[in-house]
């Protein structure tokens, strides 16, 4: 223990000897024992009656505080105090009843007569909120509709609440909502409960405070009392609690009590059912399930993340990135045996050997990697290894070795090998050389373990991996265990490449607070292709102009596929030369499972478009397979650059040389943002042989990072593949060199063998 | 309720100043415990280690103090006045720290738990314990060290 850990310990005890039990403690805690039932309905008709409570501040901190309805990035609600400060009565509780209270603690409502008694109760407890604005709502003055689960002893109720507001900022808002809460209370029964009232926004809460019941129905029918709800709008953290009187006869000995709670009832994970995960597109808060990794897999998104999450997906991965691309989470399945046996077996080399219970001999085999912290834990249930690590900016030792999960280690090695923090940093403003990543490895009974990682490389680092990565990792489900997703060994069956001529109509731009808009359109496209893509695109303004990327859902026809959807992900720069790269993540119909990249050549709202698109077969379960390791060098024939406002983009007919020769059509196209938001995404079609597999055909697609000089890290997954190379799965890790003209790619493959 | 009254005379003390360090504020650590015992009392025969439990209805009830000071803005205790200067250093530090770090770094260095212990306790992946626990040390060394 260090010296400083020492005096904590020490001023600490110093502290705790502060603290003066009463004397008499035992005697009042008896008395509450004894009494605590009556005793509890004694203060709540004191807090009816006579506005004034015993100080039992924990049982009314929901109470006093207030109803919150948000709307989207608008939220509505407000606090306030009980007026009561905890620590002006140090006396530990008990008002005698009453005289207007009977034996049972029930209070007679005199002037209706002894046959109208009546019981006053408070429940509280935690709330599960989402809300939305109507469509078309500005973010000023709208509509909107909320749901959430309250949760409490005893409690089971669904609250449906709708409203509308008015706003001078986000900050400042007010408006009157209706909430319509409907289930039921053990003790009391179904039925359903309405409240009306005011709502606002002040100081980060978001309040709706003693709104009144207004309407109940079945076992509540006739109640009256209050609801209220608030909502942390930094955290989404809410609590409920609600004033209820009913006839004293309604309530059933299994009643309990809320405001005795002692333990703040846990968040219930199922309460909100789980979405589909977008193939792509932006992902609001919520939850999400996805069976692109397999195994199916459900997560949480909450408020806490104070961000727009924007999901990439293909096969076996997903990708949860922001749009300032310093922080992504990842899950994907580590790739490279399928069989317990494969796992450990020493000659089966490459990324991904790594058992969950070898986590220890991953981290010995890299000495690059600085490791803060490790251990065990659990995710969805299931046994996982974590670790916490970043790479030491001053070794080389890992060149060669890196994995999906650390690309940045090859970065640094070339560019950065004898850094030191921070100057070498600055004078290398590597974005990746500064990222921490908290890793989970989820063991799945022999199956290929789950990967899930947050990298981020924000200031506070720590912060969002607490506060954000980890709630999400901590809210992970996860269904039987299985083989990776059988999208990543597609063989293909179908081909198109199609070509036309699309325009936009019905644009609506919407603006928000941080400068950024939202736009939708509706694309209607001619020639191979037909039909119709409503679509929403996210834009940010960058040196003068936007960067951004959407969403296209196509219903239509395709010559020579059919009839069916496809949702379409565009990543754009808005270039002098505006050339869109889109990626087609997955349809239904006729295109389901397909994949394949868009290119849109836009003027103005209409343009050209080349859609290269694949349906693949849906394979069976997955066999047994080899892993080749290989690497080529590349160059880039008949180089088209363009660098603009920051950004390079790179096209032309690549040539492989190596252990994979082959080449990549003029299809190849690679769109960087900005440098600061260095990303892509790339989407690439390899005819080549590979050494000591065969000829064939592979569609590689992933992201990539630019740096300054225009050169980038990529890292695809091969999401298709035919010929002698039908079934082949793995991932590629370009490094480039000369604007990405030239530069080395590793194959790490996984070739069937039956 | 024999075994109730040795777990007060076992505990009571030192969970109120546990509390106490927690949430600086004798009326409430005392609350905070009695209410704790009060709710034990009520499942007592169903606890296999009520000691254990009572310690996590502590914390959790601490937490809940301190978020809701948090969530209505509600001023911080006052010191006590008698604490030597070193002591009123750290008390000010504390009421400046996150929830989730004052009450790692009270259960770390005022009770000597284990980040794991301290996982089970506060229903926290210990990954996270630890997380808390760096960010709280980093953020009282630059506050206490000279």
């Amino acid at each position: 223990m260090s010296r400083f850990e020492d005096t904590l310990q020490r001023d600490l005890a110093v502290i705790a000897d502060r603290a003066t039990p009463s004397p008499d403690a035992w005697q009042q805690i008896l008395v509450r024992i004894a009494d605590q039932e009556p005793i509890e309905e004694t203060e709540i008709i004191m807090l009816v009656e006579n506005q004034e409570r015993p100080r039992r501040w924990p049982a009314y901190a929901a109470a006093a505080a207030v109803v919150a309805l948000v709307a989207g990035g608008i939220a509505l609600i407000a606090a306030q105090d009980d007026g009561e400060s905890p620590a002006d009565d140090p006396t530990p509780v008990t008002t005698p009843a009453p005289e207007n209270v009977d034996e049972q603690g029930t209070s007679v409502d005199d002037e209706d007569g002894a046959d109208a008694a009546l019981r006053t109760v408070t429940l509280s407890g935690e709330a599960l909120l989402t809300v939305e604005n109507e469509p078309g709502d500005d973010p000023y003055n709208g509509t909107f509709t909320g749901r959430a689960v309250l949760t409490g002893p005893g409690v089971d109720l669904d609250m449906a609440s709708s409203g509308s507001f008015t706003a001078e900022s986000e900050a400042i808002v007010d408006g009157d909502s209706v909430a319509v809460l409907t289930g039921s209370i053990v003790g009391i029964g179904d039925g359903s409960i309405t409240s009306e009232g005011p709502w606002s926004r002040r100081d980060g809460f978001d309040v709706t405070e003693d709104a009144p019941i207004t309407d109940s129905t079945g076992a509540f029918e006739g109640a009256s009392g209050t609801f209220s709800i608030i909502t942390e709008a930094e955290s989404g953290a809410s609590t409920w609690s609600m004033t209820l009187t009913l006839p004293a006869d309604r309530f059933g000995d299994d009643f309990v009590e809320g405001a005795t709670d002692a333990v703040p009832p846990a968040v219930v994970d199922e309460v909100v059912p789980a979405e589909a995960l977008p193939p792509s597109g932006r992902v609001l808060e919520g939850r999400y399930t996805t069976d692109y990794i397999g195994t199916d897999l459900t997560f949480e998104v909450t408020t806490a993340a104070d961000i727009s999450w924007t999901t990439l997906q293909w096969p076996g991965t997903i990708w949860l990135y922001t749009g300032s691309g310093d922080e992504f989470v990842q899950m994907t399945r580590i790739s490279g045996w399928y069989d317990a046996d494969q796992a450990v077996d020493p000659g089966v080399v490459g990324f991904g050997n790594i058992a969950p219970d070898d986590i220890d001999g991953l981290i010995a085999a890299r000495p690059d990697m600085l490791i803060d912290d490790l251990g065990e834990t659990e995710v969805g249930g299931r046994t996982a290894r974590w670790f916490e690590s970043s790479l030491d900016p001053t070794s080389t030792a890992g060149e060669g070795i890196c994995d999906p999960s650390d690309q940045p280690c090859t970065w640094l090695t070339s560019r950065s090998g004898d850094a030191v923090e921070p100057d070498a940093y600055r004078a290398t403003p590597s974005l990746l050389g500064r990222r921490l990543v908290r890793s989970f490895v989820i063991d799945m009974d022999g199956y290929e373990p789950i990967l899930v990682e947050g990298w981020t490389t924000r200031d506070d680092k720590e912060a969002w991996l607490d506060e954000v990565f980890q709630p999400i990792v901590d809210s992970i489900e996860l269904g039987e265990p299985t083989y990776a997703v059988e999208g990543g060994r597609a063989s293909l069956t179908t081909s198109v490449v199609a070509t036309g001529t699309w325009t936009d109509a019905d644009y609506l731009q919407t603006p928000r607070d941080d400068g950024s808009f939202d736009v939708t359109y509706v694309s209607t496209y001619a020639g191979d292709v037909r039909g119709d893509a409503p679509s929403i695109s996210y834009w940010t303004p960058v040196d003068g102009g936007n960067v951004g990327g959407g969403t296209l859902e196509f219903t239509g026809e395709i010559d020579g596929l059919g009839t069916g959807t496809l949702t379409i992900r565009e990543e754009s720069v808005t270039l002098p030369t505006f050339l869109s790269v889109a990626v087609i993540t997955g349809g239904t119909g006729d295109f389901e499972g397909a994949s394949g990249w868009a290119l849109f050549d836009p003027n103005s709202k209409a343009g050209t478009y080349e859609m290269h698109i694949e349906v693949p077969a849906r394979p069976s379960a997955a066999a047994a397979t080899r892993n080749v390791v290989v690497e080529s060098q590349f160059a880039v024939v008949d180089v088209v650059q363009t660098a603009a406002a920051g950004a390079t983009l790179i096209s032309g007919s690549t040539e492989f040389t190596g252990g994979l020769e082959g080449t990549a059509p003029t299809n190849a196209r690679i769109v960087g943002e900005p440098v600061g938001t260095a990303r892509a995404f790339g989407t690439r079609w390899i005819e080549a042989t590979v050494e000591g597999v065969g000829t064939g055909t592979m569609l590689l697609q992933g992201p990539f990072r630019f740096d300054e000089a225009g050169n980038y890290i990529g890292l695809a997954n091969v999401v298709a593949a035919s010929g002698d190379l039908t079934g082949v799965t793995g991932t590629v890790r370009f490094q480039s060199a000369d604007r990405g003209a030239s530069g080395t790619a590793t194959f790490d493959l996984q070739i069937p063998t039956g | 309720m024999a075994e109730l009254t040795q777990l007060y005379r076992a505990e009571y003390t030192g969970m109120v100043r546990l509390a106490f360090t927690l949430i600086g504020n004798n009326a409430e650590a005392e609350e905070v415990v009695q209410d704790s015992f009060v709710e034990i009392s009520r499942r007592f025969e169903d606890l296999g280690q009520p000691g254990a439990y009572l310690r996590t209805v502590v914390v959790s009830r601490c937490r809940s103090v301190l978020r809701r000071r948090r969530l209505v803005q509600q001023s911080t205790p006052a010191r006590p006045p008698d604490l030597p200067p070193e002591a009123e250093s750290l008390w000010d530090v504390l009421e400046t720290l996150p929830e989730h770090q004052r009450i790692a770094v009270v259960l770390r260095y005022y009770c000597g738990y284990r980040a794991s212990e301290i996982a089970q306790i506060t229903d926290q992946p210990a990954a996270t314990v630890r997380s808390h626990l760096r960010r709280a040390m980093q953020a009282m060394r630059k506050e206490l060290t000279p």
